[in-house]
């Protein structure tokens, strides 16, 4: 069955199809889920909401862009609403100097794991706009309407999450990784 | 320098993160599945309330123009036509009991066309007199 076919018979409701669909992209959207989300509960209640409403939108899915793209969008969606209930995005220290960009440095040898392990030290503000820019890709103005914050908000998140990032891959490659190795 | 730096490290992250995967437990889905069935039977509710509506109308409909006829049959008994036409009827020639009620009918209309006058201490009210 193509993906095509997929969508049409999920469409029409066919059970088997949609847990064909889900069966195919929830660990992929489960691990975009683990890197906004420290708890397995939490991300189980995301993940049923977000697939929930891609069943119920699949009419609006027009099929220009990737599938994948699409569902992950929603997933996104979903885990950033879940955090807006719980944590103020506002509630962070806003700095002013833009122009000092951090330099960050890391070993070539960390695994995707490691790489997971680091995030969850993250604080939620630093860790969510750091997936959101660096990871997702989101420009600081759509980062600034997803999470209800301004764009200086977000900018400065992004270099305190790098900051913070960069003392965390030091502290972990002097203790992992003798031989650091930056890229 | 220092950007393109990030931009690396970035590609970094990017890269090692897209790795990142864990299929849900089997509990997931079925819980997804529970959500889609109870979604599925209110969309059915919903549409029934609408036929539901459509149904009583009708039904409205119907038992007004039941209503309207039984009424309709009932405002016209043979003894109000008499009232009305100032016709008494002959007492033999009529059912005794309409018989009664046109004669009362009557009696009692003719009473009330009579003015009625606002009365002194004594009678409160009196019946002018023609």
């Amino acid at each position: 069955m193509t993906e095509k076919e997929l969508i049409q018979a999920c469409r029409k409701q066919k059970r088997k199809a949609q847990q064909k669909l889900f069966d195919a992209y929830s660990p992929k959207m489960n691990g975009v889920l683990m890197r906004y989300l420290r708890s397995k509960e939490d991300r189980e209640d995301v993940l049923i909401e977000a697939f929930f409403k891609v069943f119920d939108n699949l009419d609006k899915f027009r099929g220009d862009g990737s599938f994948e793209g699409w569902i992950r969008r929603i997933v996104v969606n979903e885990a950033l609403m879940f955090l807006r209930k719980q944590h103020n995005f506002n509630m962070t220290l806003e700095i002013t100097d833009f122009d000092q960009p951090v330099r960050m440095k890391v070993v070539d040898n960390l695994a995707a794991q490691d790489i997971l392990n680091l995030m969850e030290e993250l604080p939620t503000g630093y860790r969510t706009v750091f997936n959101l820019y660096v990871i997702e890709g989101y420009k600081h103005r759509e980062i600034a309407e997803l999470l209800g914050v301004s764009i200086n908000t977000s900018k400065s998140q992004l270099i305190l999450a790098r900051k913070r990032m960069q003392e965390l891959l030091k502290k972990n490659s002097i203790a992992n990784h003798p031989n650091q190795k930056s890229v | 320098m220092k950007n393109s730096d990030n931009q690396q490290v970035d590609q970094f992250f990017r890269t090692q993160a897209e790795q990142l995967q864990e299929t849900p437990s089997r509990a997931t889905w079925k819980r997804l599945e529970r959500r889609l069935d109870t979604h599925q039977r209110r969309s059915r509710f919903n549409f029934t309330p609408t036929l539901g509506m459509v149904a009583a109308v009708l039904l409205l409909v119907v038992f007004a123009f039941l209503f309207s006829t039984l009424n309709f049959e009932q405002e016209r008994p043979i003894a109000a036509d008499m009232v009305n036409a100032d016709v008494v009827p002959i007492e033999s020639a009529v059912d005794p009991e309409a018989y009664k009620v046109v004669e009362y009918t009557i009696k009692y209309r003719d009473r009330m066309r009579n003015i009625i006058d606002e009365g002194s201490e004594d009678t409160k009210l009196k019946v002018r007199q023609p």
